[in-house]
């Protein structure tokens, strides 16, 4: 297996084949170096990491781009937190856990982001 | 004062060896700002249930990690993080995860911050945990 396979095979654990399918049909020649960099460095070299479970890393991404008012990653990442086996109410508290080092305008828009996915996964 | 205030106190007290690191830089000028940290951080936030303490740590260091510029505080949460029983390794694996989140620069920062502490305790070298194979 490379780096890749590895990325690859986190990547649809933690995103879902669904997320990750779309993501492949939507790549085209000029996001596929992203594409690659981020399933084999991203995925491949730290997701497959020992040392942290994947929920503590779930917990750990979340504050990060809760921090980094990184909306879009935030929201995949809520998803994944639930496949990671958080609930709703630790990716919650997670959230609010951040607001105290980022402030709350971050905290508030994150909490808006993760409570639009979680009922959009409860509409599932 | 304020059972926030009492609560707040016995938190950090939980994770450090005393409070003066937070008071004390901002006792002549802002004394509020220490009761809020203690008040709105400490009393509010680290007494909730729903997170256990050395995961509160991580992400606290995290946090930190991804905002920059935050020496002191992420020494304080790093010396609380091993007053918790985290293991030094796992320090630094969560700054690594942030890596691909926060970019090189702020990691590297972070790390070396982390090393200060690390070695004023006398915990370095900190092994790889990545297997070779």
């Amino acid at each position: 297996m490379t780096e890749y396979d590895d990325g690859m095979a986190v990547r649809r654990d933690v995103l879902g084949d669904e997320h990750v399918d779309r993501s492949i049909a939507g790549t085209t020649e000029l996001t596929k170096p992203f594409q690659d960099y981020i399933t084999s460095a991203v995925w491949g070299g730290i997701w497959t990491r020992p040392g942290l479970d994947r929920r503590t890393r779930s917990c750990v991404t979340l504050a990060v781009l809760t921090a980094l008012r990184a909306h879009d990653e935030l929201a995949l990442h809520v998803r994944g937190a639930l496949r990671n086996g958080l609930s709703e109410a630790e990716i919650v508290e997670v959230i609010l856990h951040t607001g105290a080092y980022a402030g709350v305008p971050q905290a508030n828009s994150a909490l808006a982001v993760a409570k639009r996915v979680l009922d959009e996964v409860a509409g599932d | 004062m304020s059972d926030r205030f009492e609560r707040g106190l016995a938190a950090i007290d939980r994770l450090a060896a005393d409070h003066a690191a937070i008071f004390d830089p901002v006792a002549d000028i802002a004394p509020d700002l220490s009761r809020y940290v203690a008040e709105f951080a400490f009393g509010d936030l680290y007494t909730r249930p729903g997170l256990e303490p050395p995961h509160r740590q991580l992400l606290t260091i995290a946090a930190l990690a991804a905002l920059g510029d935050v020496r002191p505080q992420l020494k304080f949460h790093v010396a609380g993080a091993l007053n918790l029983g985290v293991e030094p390794a796992t320090i630094v694996e969560t700054l690594l995860h942030c890596l691909a989140y926060v970019g090189f620069p702020r990691t590297v920062n972070a790390v070396g911050a982390v090393r200060e502490v690390f070695a004023a305790r006398g915990l370095l070298p900190v092994g790889d945990q990545r297997p070779t194979a």
